[in-house]
């Protein structure tokens, strides 16, 4: 940041009066939307907050010990989280990698193929989540069903069912079904994004670079591992924390695949899913929800984004 | 590989072009699906094509017919407006002055504004519900608007834009005698005009599709967005409880495609703001 010396006196010192005047809007809506809610929600999640009225004691860690130790969903939720993580992130990445690589090589009408992959990003997540939805349904001639049965025959079958008891294992495989298609939709709509950052990235790259290995007698893998993977390790690392903050507030897709929330899609519910269940009327707990519970929640949400965020960076940097 | 061959196109690039055009087929499947299942007369569950028998119309007159759809989709018009025009003047006011007038404890301000860019929605959700209900705007557009009126990325980007204005346009403009605020707005923000549009043009998709926190402070039908009102429309059956989808698809199409030929025809924009800054809402 450059700062500039201010001295004392005359037209300075008017400029940095209306500088005060220009900041200040700004500063107070900043200080009372963002950073005094901040504070507000850490304060929020050492009291009882019941969202029918009353409460508000101060209750020391009782939220966190509630949503960690006797409240097994957390856990059970943080693991769903991570699997949408784990399962869209490697997948999300490595699909818009090769679409980018070869559409970084079109000449003519990269344009048009660009917008095909474009499209699902600028459409609302919320809305198209329906039309994923009845793509899913259980019927022989929805389509989902309808190729699976071209494919392997048999009945329709509900992705979304219960497939056998909650188990404790890290892999719930009654619960992969619907995680899976959850995160299909997920995929499909970031895909386009990565892929524009992936050819900024590509274009950032100098082409002497390239013309020197090929002046080498390098292949194309070779110049592919050589050159154009190191050198795209900013861009990597940039998709790599945005991709990852996307697949852990999953939300819109999961809500409106399973409406009514979490019925009976509470096995592929994410933490996002969670916090609203449990401080909001209009999750499943309705009025009896209790916003400091709640607020917990969004306490380990933060700490989750910023670890893995942290996490994220450094991988990329030291791979 | 060389680009010497304008004549005929090598069959590595047609191999590619045509691989490229498969994958982006497949991307666009659920919209065309969609479209083609719109054109079904009373699709339920239990009966459903993937291709019409006879294509009819009927669906998209029920839709256009339908006075909620259209409530939801101009409060989402007004929300969206609202929110950016309130981006654009206060975000490039707060970067103005902090860059081009500066003042003493500006580099803690800025700081602080950019800091508020770390904390997610989901965070803060809490205590803008309370300030919601308390203040009376629980179910209302204010409600659903004030908490994006201003962003720390907007604030951020117009900074970085503002410092590449000269100082000597703005001096000659005093010498001029003009006010602080014309020359912020006749002189400095005509000099940013790219910047703007792209601030625009991601904040108003933003706040387009934006559906977390509308949902959690609307529960009645008047006073939703799109995004959250369509769940109504799509769960409502008819008597019978049944689902019509062709309906749903024909809202979807109705309701989504003006906006989305809209931000693809801006893409450029898009992008720019994409890039400068990797987050949509």
């Amino acid at each position: 940041v450059r700062r500039r010396v201010v001295p004392r006196g005359g037209v300075q010192r008017r400029q940095e009066i209306w500088g005060w005047i220009f900041i200040a809007i700004p500063l107070l809506y900043f200080a009372a939307v963002r950073i005094v809610p901040t504070m507000w929600t850490v304060a929020l999640s050492f009291r009882s907050v019941p969202l029918a009225g009353g409460g508000g004691d101060w209750i020391g860690f009782a939220n966190y010990r509630y949503i960690f130790l006797s409240s097994p969903p957390l856990l059970m939720v943080l693991r769903t989280t991570l699997w949408y993580l784990v399962l869209g992130l490697p997948t999300s990445l490595l699909l818009s990698f090769i679409v980018a690589y070869y559409l970084d090589q079109v000449r003519r009408g990269q344009w048009f193929l660009r917008t095909l992959y474009f499209v699902p990003y600028v459409s609302t997540a919320a809305i198209m989540a329906w039309v994923w939805r009845w793509i899913y349904l259980k019927d022989q001639n929805a389509p989902f069903n309808a190729v699976r049965a071209q494919i392997f025959g048999g009945k329709a079958i509900d992705l979304f069912r219960s497939w056998g008891p909650a188990s404790g294992h890290l892999v719930d495989w009654g619960r992969l079904p619907a995680v899976v298609a959850t995160t299909v939709p997920a995929v499909w709509a970031l895909i386009g994004f990565q892929v524009l950052i992936f050819l900024a990235g590509f274009a950032a790259i100098p082409r002497s670079l390239y013309e020197a290995a090929e002046i080498d007698g390098a292949g194309r893998s070779r110049v592919l591992f050589r050159v154009t993977i190191p050198l795209l390790r900013p861009t990597l690392s940039f998709l790599l924390v945005i991709s990852s903050i996307y697949f852990i507030r999953i939300f819109d897709q999961v809500i409106n695949i399973h409406a009514p929330p979490g019925e009976p899609g509470s096995r592929s519910l994410p933490l996002v899913g969670l916090i609203v269940d449990k401080g909001f009327p209009q999750g499943r707990l309705g009025m009896f929800a209790n916003q400091g519970v709640a607020a917990a929640l969004t306490v380990v949400l933060l700490v989750t984004l910023v670890v893995v965020t942290f996490l994220m960076r450094r991988g990329a940097r030291t791979r | 590989m060389s680009a010497h061959s304008i004549s005929l196109p090598s069959t590595r690039s047609v191999l590619i072009w045509t691989g490229l055009l498969v994958g982006g087929t497949i991307m666009v499947t659920p919209f065309l699906l969609a479209l083609s299942s719109s054109l079904s007369a009373n699709l339920t569950q239990s009966h459903l094509t993937l291709w019409p028998s006879d294509p009819t119309l009927e669906n998209y007159r029920a839709v256009l017919h339908n006075k909620e759809l259209w409530i939801w989709f101009m409060n989402s018009v007004i929300v969206s407006v609202v929110t950016t025009v309130s981006v654009l003047i206060f975000d490039s006011l707060a970067g103005y002055a902090l860059c081009k007038l500066p003042f003493r404890g500006n580099w803690i301000v800025f700081s602080a504004i950019l800091s508020t860019m770390m904390i997610p929605t989901e965070m803060l959700a809490i205590p803008w519900y309370r300030m919601a209900v308390s203040l009376h705007l629980f179910n209302t557009l204010a409600g659903i608007a004030f908490p994006g009126l201003m962003t720390g990325f907007g604030v951020f980007l117009m900074k970085q834009f503002f410092e590449g204005v000269p100082d000597e346009y703005l001096d000659a403009a005093r010498i001029d005698g003009k006010g602080e605020l014309a020359i912020w707005w006749k002189v400095a923000m005509p000099l940013v005009r790219p910047a703007l549009a792209a601030l625009a043009v991601f904040v108003f998709a933003a706040s387009w599709t934006a559906f977390l926190w509308p949902f959690l402070v609307t529960d009645g039908h008047e006073a939703m967005t799109l995004p959250v009102g369509f769940r109504i429309f799509a769960s409502g059956g008819d008597a019978a409880g049944q689902v019509n989808w062709g309906r749903v698809m024909a809202g979807m199409a109705v309701t989504t495609f003006p906006t989305l030929f809209v931000f693809l025809g801006l893409q450029r924009y898009l992008v720019r703001g994409i890039v400068l800054s990797g987050v949509k809402g």
